[in-house]
């Protein structure tokens, strides 16, 4: 099976690439790259006007299955997934039951993989249950595939235990992925601490119940030599703390979202409950914090924590309801539209945040435009300025911070091991 | 005036109208309003439940009142759903009260007149209009007014209605209270002072009002030594008739007697306490009355 993308602009910023060719895959790989190649004897894609970009990668999504289909079913959520340029993405295991068991997170992949369409790389939880106290079996995970632990949704509140997880990732190769909160700064609250969460009279949660967290797990991250990944970073005082740590040598990746890299609290009244999820929208200077970070590197990915709920739940007010939104479909045209365009983010940044960097962190198969590479891609039309509204999102979720609001970049498709899907 | 959801969204016109309206009340005037008004408090309530129950029957408002611990509450039905019913059994007006910040801007948009009797942590405006009353009463006008308002400010609704409306009035208010009950940049957030020192702010308030201790909206226990509380917050005896000029004394309520206020104050010549749930019922009845013509 040979499939030829026609005259695209062929874009991948760790190689250097920018230039307008063809694009040629043979049996799931890439085979030649630029120049004109002819049409003749296989699946043709005119991508005119199109960037050919590496695939991306959500590192951070929740497909509530199993057990909560009402939210997002897999089918839904990976439909998402191709209409906002991911050719994978790695899922939560934060589901009813939680997924703490191998064989269960096997059965969820080999579920996705029969829809054909984005990859899914299940995540297995810490602790048996999510329940902070018996470690699960992290063997087992490492040999059935899994890449990444996490009892995300919930921080790890007992420090010993994390250590022990910390130990088994590095004797098995697998990364701990942390929901950094200490709930007894966090409290419950449900924004973050300032006066415009005082305002609406909403309890809060200060920036410390992260940071605090987040220093704890790279202490111990540094003492155990186990891969830390920080999830969602949504503060300044995070970023500083993760930056030292690096450059300590202490082997810690970390993430950020598209709503903590474009929202603050100032738009708690205007969202409502939309802007309700765990971490908090933060303050300006939080926000400035995470984009400097993620220009110069310490914020290696950009990840969705894409959290489908139904309409009546979200509309259940400020205390009841659940924490989280959706964002697949979002995520790049909103990112290039208000990071890249303004020139705060360079575009091959963005690429690298998307594609190769969390294919790198939970070691897939390398996101490149190079001979013999598996072809995963994503084609985008970054001239084409879009408009989301609810009823044109294929998540479940409708719950998106990012209704009404004007994004730039068409995804045409992505290739997919191979396989060419157009939406 | 459609709805009365906090201060923040109540406009002059509309604050001139309830003035307006109370001082005709408690003059005499009869406003009828022969409307079914629902009260549904979703949280325990004394003075302002049993004063709008009052207040309605002042404006001729048949009432129906919601009990939640008896109600489909208890069988999950959210509050739009109960809404619904109370609106086709005829209820025009609904008073609610809820933990819920922000439920009765939600319950605005369902086609009844909404008043906010208290949500959450957020507003309070029928009990701000009130203390405004009660205080333009005892002193006249308010612009230029030394305000000093004590307690836990971070989880109070009065707080939050009271300050900013009698900032607005162009009194001068200054905050005071424990740390983590008035965190820093609070005060500015409603147009007043933080200041830091109780008794140099004391001798040089026209007024002070003492804030309830919101022990049931804490997480935790934040005030853990009550007796350490009335010593270093509480409008004492000793502290409060020590002074030179001694201020107008105004609480909410429920206060905690003996903590943020002594008992013996409450009754005190210059307390505005007992005037403050007198003007909270012309009010409200000012309020219900402006509502009925809306929606008549």
């Amino acid at each position: 099976m040979r499939l030829i993308i026609k005259g695209g602009r062929l874009l991948d910023p760790g190689l250097g690439l920018d230039q307008v060719g063809d694009l040629v895959v043979e049996a799931g790989l890439i085979t030649q790259v630029g120049g004109s190649q002819p049409a003749d004897g296989g699946q043709v894609v005119e991508a005119q006007g199109q960037v050919v970009m590496p695939g991306l990668v959500d590192m951070h999504v929740h497909l509530r299955q199993p057990g909560q289909s009402a939210k997002e079913t897999l089918e839904t959520g990976l439909r998402a997934a191709v209409r906002g340029g991911f050719t994978a993405l790695a899922a939560m295991p934060n589901t009813n039951p939680v997924i703490d068991q191998p064989a269960r997170a096997v059965q969820i992949e080999q579920a996705a993989a029969a829809l054909g369409l984005a990859r899914v790389h299940q995540m297995g939880a810490i602790s048996l249950g999510s329940g902070g106290e018996l470690l699960a079996d992290f063997a087992g995970y490492a040999q059935a595939g899994i890449r990444a632990v996490t009892d995300d949704g919930l921080p790890v509140g007992a420090g010993g235990l994390m250590r022990r997880a910390l130990q088994h990732a590095r004797a098995t190769g697998l990364v701990v992925v942390t929901h950094s909160e200490d709930p007894s700064l966090a409290q419950g609250g449900v924004a973050d601490d300032g006066p415009d969460a005082w305002r609406l009279g909403l309890p809060t949660q200060p920036a410390s119940a992260e940071a605090a967290m987040v220093a704890r797990d790279l202490v111990l991250a540094a003492e155990t030599g186990g891969r830390l990944h920080v999830a969602h970073v949504s503060t300044a005082a995070t970023v500083q703390l993760i930056r030292t740590a690096r450059a300590n040598g202490v082997a810690v990746t970390a993430e950020a979202t598209p709503h903590h890299l474009l929202l603050t609290s100032a738009q708690l009244a205007r969202l409502g409950t939309l802007a309700k999820m765990n971490p908090p929208l933060r303050q300006e200077r939080d926000r400035q914090a995470l984009i400097a970070g993620l220009a110069d590197g310490t914020i290696d990915a950009v990840a969705t924590d894409h959290a489908p709920h139904t309409g009546a739940e979200k509309a259940a007010g400020w205390l009841k309801a659940p924490f989280g939104v959706t964002g697949m479909e979002t995520a790049l045209p909103m990112l290039v539209a208000k990071l890249v365009e303004p020139g705060l983010i360079p575009l091959g940044r963005l690429i690298e945040a998307m594609s190769s960097a969390p294919a790198a962190i939970l070691a897939l198969a390398p996101r490149t435009l190079s001979v013999g590479a598996v072809a995963n891609l994503t084609l985008v039309d970054l001239s084409a300025a879009v408009t989301f509204s609810a009823d044109r999102l294929a998540t479940a979720g409708k719950n998106c911070p990012f209704l009404g609001e004007r994004g730039l970049g068409r995804v045409l498709g992505v290739v997919v091991e191979g396989r060419w899907l157009a939406w | 005036m459609r709805h009365l959801l906090g201060i923040a969204e109540l406009t002059e016109t509309e604050l001139s109208a309830v003035l307006d309206r109370t001082a005709k009340i408690a003059q005499g005037a009869i406003f009828s309003f022969a409307q079914p008004v629902a009260l549904a408090f979703y949280e325990p309530s004394t003075r302002t439940e049993m004063s709008f129950v009052r207040a309605c029957q002042m404006v001729g408002a048949s009432v129906l009142r919601l009990l939640p611990e008896r109600a489909s509450v208890v069988k999950g039905e959210g509050p739009e759903e109960t809404l619904h019913t109370l609106r086709a059994i005829g209820a025009r007006v609904l008073v609610v009260r809820s933990g819920e910040p922000l439920l009765p801007h939600r319950l605005s948009e369902l086609g009844v007149a909404v008043v906010n009797a208290g949500d959450g942590c957020h507003e309070h405006p029928t009990q701000a209009l009130a203390d405004l009353v009660a205080l333009q009463r005892a002193v006249g006008a308010v612009r230029g007014l030394r305000v000093l308002v004590v307690g836990d400010h971070l989880h109070s609704r009065v707080s939050r209605s009271t300050v900013r409306l009698l900032s607005q009035q162009g009194a001068k208010v200054e905050l005071a209270g424990p740390p983590d009950l008035l965190p820093e940049g609070f005060a500015e957030m409603l147009g007043a002072d933080h200041c830091p020192d109780l008794e140099q702010g004391l001798s040089r308030a026209d007024v002070v009002m003492a804030l309830r201790i919101q022990q049931e909206r804490m997480g935790q226990t934040v005030v853990a030594d009550l007796g350490a509380y009335r010593r270093q917050w509480g409008i004492t005896q000793e502290r409060y008739l020590g002074l030179r000029q001694v201020p107008w004394l105004m609480h909410p309520g429920p206060a905690n007697l003996g903590v943020e206020i002594d008992s013996e104050l409450v009754d005190g010549t210059k307390s505005l306490i007992r005037s403050q749930v007198t003007s909270g019922t012309q009010v409200r009845a000012a309020v219900l009355s402006l509502l009925g013509e809306e929606v008549a």
